[in-house]
């Protein structure tokens, strides 16, 4: 191969790269994208919630990302799971197991719910569906934002 | 100076009234007096800007000459109370919006700044620093500025304000909403949050667990106020005929129904519980009215609108708002506060007039003399609707701090009055729809509902249900009354437990058959237990993978065991799309999926029995042919009723 093509590979390479960070980067909350969009971004990893199947598009450590749904929406999990429903000590302790995958545990004593970010969407989404069996009377979500609210 | 003999002219013909225990307008005894301080006890009357607030008084205001813009009737009802001095002491409002400019001179002495945030920039100050977020300072005035001789007074003038920079925020930066419902020190403490704000969105929403936490937080409204519980009071939304969605920039009509060479709009194109924070129960939704005592022409209708405030009408313009007529979309807004300055918020040196009064285009003569700082100015939607209603729950909490978040609710609801009446056979709304493409009105106006039939009515009006109440999917329980609801405060004593158990999923009807163009009855689900009934909800989601529906073209239709039918979703609605859309226009007919879990609600059954068979229809229009939806799709149906306490 010589160093022309090299140079032209490398560079198609890094149009790619770029387009497809672009891509993940400037997905609008709540947009539908098409077959070819969905196509272009490759393999993903994929959780189910009850009977939800996302698909994670973007995943930064302890920040969470972008996911779709299955008819492509795009939402923004944080890799959060919130917990209501029981006293916040038993939830607090509920998460023991999970420690090396939480990054932070929140308390809110005043609405008595418990919000515990994990290193990644994958780790929330395990720990939610394996709590849910656990934590009887509890309410756990793992909150997807496909929108946000606007002035009216 | 002439502001200054203007005061106290109004001080003295308030003093007056008082000595002569009546208020101005509805009468009424002060002997009780419970107020201290300058104004104690004295009507808005002494502020400049009051004879504006038709709201607050219209048989006195500037506006009841106007009769095409008022009927010089309509208002909160609220001078009575102010008289008594209930104007909200002691209750806490926190206004979660685009900003709040806490040194306003008509708001700074009501603001608590230990009860403020700015999630832009991760500070306690929410003044916007972009002079067009307005938005959060014109709600926070109409709900609580200060009987100080300046400008306008609020709904509940002694209130303590705190609020949020929560919406409007820059691309990619996301409030926590957890900490603004109530989970951070500076929100845990309000006893009502103010949300003149909701989702519009051209697709139909999932309401599940993996919802956004602001659901979570709004089950666990009863643990505020040390297990009273807060209230939200939320804003219907603006999209009765048109739905203007700035984010994916486009504007769209609703489908209007021809009759007899004429086009007429009669249904919602938004229906307000398509804003999943709208099916939590301590969410109080409020639809707007206008000054002559009717629907404002944009306010959003649907069957989850528990109550009906003050937002004046679509466009307004003359001196102050006087011009034009009601029935053409025009009359005065809602007067209130303003970013401070000539070149910040919505009254400004470039303001346009040709949909805006005088008084808020800086430099006019009008402007001059009555706003010359352009301090003030005039506000609509259902976003200013909402605080109107927040004001007068403010009031009736300042009456009996022990109401629960079911008292407040119960009262809004006891109270309100119904209005309108007759709207239900106006401008041919009793008649039947032809559910065809390019929908027409038939001569038909029965209400009956006929399986296989491809027509029917799509608004019933009034109704009153088998419990005796009456509810509108336009005006919810009705207009409402502050006088009524601060004097049923203060003589309460049936309280309500404040515990909120969110019911299960039940399987309601399984795999039935929508048919475009047609009513179809889908089924019917049992209830076995005997229970007043609150909000009823139903679930939905295709049957079948790869057979998705279109919600855009169905309308849903339930039918309680008594026999009152809700309209809990209009066919032809915001989902439908358009033949030639904009580019921006991503509509695609309201697509649900067997993953959907698309919710809707009702009030329209309240106190009714939950008891017997409930019967499901679908009402569904033709779609349109861009959207290649499905034949003869199935539907899955689940419902969970909440008992009324």
């Amino acid at each position: 191969m010589n160093t022309n093509k090299r140079c032209l590979l490398l560079a198609a390479f890094t149009l790619i790269s770029m387009t497809s960070v672009v891509a993940q980067t400037t997905y609008d909350l709540g947009s539908i994208l098409t077959q070819n969009q969905i196509h272009a971004l490759g393999a993903m990893k994929t959780f189910t919630v009850d009977n939800g199947v996302f698909r994670i598009i973007s995943n930064s450590p302890g920040i969470g990302g972008n996911v779709i749904n299955d008819q492509g929406r795009v939402g923004r999990c944080d890799a959060e799971i919130v917990i209501s429903g029981i006293p916040t000590d038993q939830a607090k302790k509920s998460l023991d197991p999970y420690q090396s995958t939480i990054t932070s545990v929140k308390v809110y004593d005043s609405l008595k719910i418990v919000s515990v970010h994990f290193s990644t969407v994958s780790d929330a989404a395990k720990a939610r569906n394996e709590l849910s069996n656990l934590l009887t009377g509890a309410t756990i979500t793992l909150p997807i934002i496909f929108a946000l609210p606007k002035a009216r | 100076m002439a502001r200054m003999i203007r005061l106290a002219v109004a001080m003295l013909f308030s003093s007056v009234l008082v000595s002569c225990g009546g208020g101005s307008g509805s009468g009424g005894s002060t002997s009780a007096c419970s107020e201290d301080g300058p104004y104690a006890c004295m009507s808005g009357a002494t502020e400049p800007l009051y004879t504006y607030q038709w709201a607050l008084n219209a048989v006195m205001s500037y506006f009841s000459s106007f009769s095409n813009v008022s009927d010089g009737a309509t208002d909160l009802n609220v001078e009575t109370v102010h008289t008594q001095g209930i104007k909200g002491q002691g209750v806490n409002v926190l206004v979660l919006d685009d900003g709040l400019e806490i040194n306003h001179i008509d708001l700074k002495a009501n603001i608590n700044t230990s009860m403020t945030w700015n999630f832009q920039t991760n500070s306690a100050d929410p003044t916007p620093a972009d002079g067009a977020n307005a938005h959060g300072t014109n709600v926070a005035g109409i709900i609580g500025a200060v009987q100080n001789g300046i400008g306008v007074m609020g709904v509940a003038p002694r209130v303590t304000l705190g609020g949020a920079r929560y919406i409007s925020l820059p691309k990619g930066v996301t409030p926590n909403t957890i900490e603004a419902y109530g989970g951070a020190s500076w929100s845990k403490n309000a006893d009502i949050f103010n949300a003149s704000y909701g989702s519009d969105e051209i697709f139909p929403q999932s309401y599940d667990q993996n919802s956004a936490n602001g659901n979570t937080a709004l089950q666990n409204f009863p643990n505020l106020r040390n297990g009273k519980g807060a209230i939200m009071v939320r804003a219907a939304g603006n999209g009765y005929q048109r739905e203007v969605n700035a984010e994916f920039k486009f504007g769209y009509y609703c489908p209007q129904f021809s009759f007899n060479g004429t086009n007429f709009s009669i249904d919602s194109c938004s229906n307000p519980s398509y804003d999943t924070e709208t099916l939590e129960l301590p969410v109080v939704v409020a639809a707007a009215a206008n000054a002559k005592g009717y629907k404002s022409s944009y306010s959003s209708a649907g069957s989850v609108v528990w109550i009906t405030g003050l937002g004046g009408e679509l466009t307004s313009t003359g001196k102050y708002g006087e011009a034009g007529s009601a029935a053409t979309e025009n009359g005065p807004l809602i007067y209130s506060t303003d970013l401070m300055g000539c070149d910040r918020g919505y009254s400004t040196f470039a303001t346009s007039l040709d949909d805006n009064p005088q008084f808020m285009k800086g430099g006019t003569s009008i402007n001059l003399q009555s706003n010359s700082g352009c301090n003030f100015d005039q506000m609509n939607g259902t976003s200013a609707a909402t605080p109107t209603v927040t004001g007068v729950v403010a009031l009736m909490l300042s009456a009996n701090p022990s109401l629960g978040w079911r008292d407040i609710r119960d009262i809004l609801r006891k109270t309100a009055r119904p209005i309108n009446m007759d709207y239900g056979n106006q401008d041919n709304r009793n008649h039947q729809v032809n559910l065809t493409l390019d929908p027409t009105l038939s001569d038909d106006i029965s209400p009956v509902l006929v399986d296989g039939s491809a027509s029917a009515r799509i608004d019933y009006g009034w109704q009153i249900n088998a419990a005796g109440n009456k509810y509108s999917n336009w005006y919810g329980f009705g207009l409402v009354d502050a006088k009524a609801a601060v004097a049923m405060a203060q003589t309460y004593s049936a309280y309500k437990s404040t515990a909120l158990i969110v019911p299960g999923w039940s399987a309601g009807v399984s795999m039935g058959t929508v048919k475009y163009g047609q009513v179809k009855n889908l089924g019917t689900f049992m209830v076995s237990s005997d229970t007043p009934v609150d909000m009823i909800q139903v679930r939905l989601n295709a049957s079948q993978a790869g057979a998705d529906i279109c919600m855009g073209s169905v309308g849903v239709f339930l039918k309680s065991p008594q026999g009152t039918v809700s309209i809990l979703n209009e066919p032809y609605n915001l989902f439908y799309g358009q033949d030639s859309p904009n580019a921006n226009d991503a509509r695609n007919g309201g697509k649900i999926t067997t993953q959907s879990n698309f919710v809707l609600g009702s009030y329209a059954f309240y106190g009714e029995s939950s008891k017997g068979s409930w019967t499901v229809y679908a009402v569904s229009g033709t779609p349109l042919v861009r959207n290649s939806c499905q034949v003869d799709p199935k539907m899955n149906v689940d419902y969970r009723i909440y008992g009324a306490q």
